[in-house]
């Protein structure tokens, strides 16, 4: 994966196909303490101790099991970083995880186009509700499917004109929590 | 939220001209997003997929994939036309998914250059 908004697709991904409909996203960049941390959590269908323990090693595989790389390149990136990665997962209730990077490390994947990825979470999953939020240093940002959900309706939030509002929405708090306009 | 009057306006706008959507008359375009895809470019292959359609305005739905243990030739995309057969599309750059929309979906050729498999439905 070349960037975190990469990795965080792709995470998202393991979660609608745990069959989660609610998705939380925060990430923090906190570059006064040379921390950046991504926590991700779903409600899926969660996973017993045995299978949480195959997930994070790349070379597990068994008959019926799909091949996952998906976390251990994100492990691996965290910990080549200086950080660490931990997953939890309650069979019947979700999954949650983490990963921290040394906001500074030169092995620190960039963060990548977050905004292009939630656009592309709800291009194809127009049901899903997710709830992002960013912070750098002391400024944040919030994005809710839910508030949008509410406020158009039946209106499915995959149409054109409404994505097109979104990626716009996400786009200008991504620059402005930086200061840039 | 940027501006909530503005979304507002847009529900009324859309409301007036919403027509019920039949998916099964359909045509789809599946996109391969496993890992494998998404490591090989699958975003801005939906990005280019999404952006084609919307110019050309084309009644297509886009769905999603996992891993189809074509990893090698991804990004992937299938294509199916309702009544047709479903034709896999592989290593896919941008510039040929917009093509082989173009060519597939509007001209109704087959851009067989890119084809990886072929599945009767």
């Amino acid at each position: 994966m070349k960037d975190l908004s990469l990795h965080i697709l792709d995470l998202a991904e393991n979660s609608i196909l745990a069959g989660a409909d609610r998705i939380i996203l925060r990430l923090k960049e906190d570059p006064a303490r040379d921390q950046l941390v991504l926590v991700m959590a779903d409600n899926g269908q969660g996973m017993e101790a045995v299978e949480l323990k195959s997930v994070v090693d790349p070379f597990y595989t068994e008959r019926n099991k799909k091949v996952g790389l998906g976390i251990p390149l994100i492990k691996y990136n965290a910990e080549l970083s200086g950080g660490f990665f931990e997953i939890f997962s309650w069979s019947g209730v979700g999954t949650v995880l983490m990963a921290v990077f040394e906001y500074n490390h030169i092995d620190r994947p960039p963060l990548g186009d977050i905004p292009e990825t939630i656009i592309s979470l709800i291009t194809l999953n127009p049901e899903q509700e997710i709830y992002f939020y960013h912070s750098y240093a002391e400024e944040n940002y919030e994005f809710k499917t839910s508030e949008y959900r509410e406020e158009l309706g039946s209106i499915p939030l995959d149409t054109k004109e409404v994505l097109q509002f979104i990626e716009d929405d996400l786009k200008t708090n991504f620059r402005k929590l930086r200061g840039e306009n | 939220m940027k501006s909530l009057q503005e979304l507002r306006d847009m529900r009324k706008r859309l409301e007036k001209d919403m027509t019920a959507r039949d998916d099964k008359e359909m045509a789809r375009v599946i996109i391969g997003m496993g890992t494998c895809g998404i490591a090989a470019g699958a975003r801005d292959i939906l990005k280019a997929v999404t952006d084609e359609i919307n110019k050309r305005d084309l009644d297509v739905k886009i769905v999603q994939t996992g891993c189809i243990g074509m990893c090698e030739e991804e990004p992937i995309f299938d294509i199916a036309k309702p009544g047709e057969d479903r034709i896999t599309y592989g290593n896919l750059t941008p510039d040929t998914a917009r093509q082989i929309i173009v060519e597939h979906l509007i001209n109704n050729r087959i851009d067989k250059e890119h084809v990886i498999a072929r599945h009767n439905n």
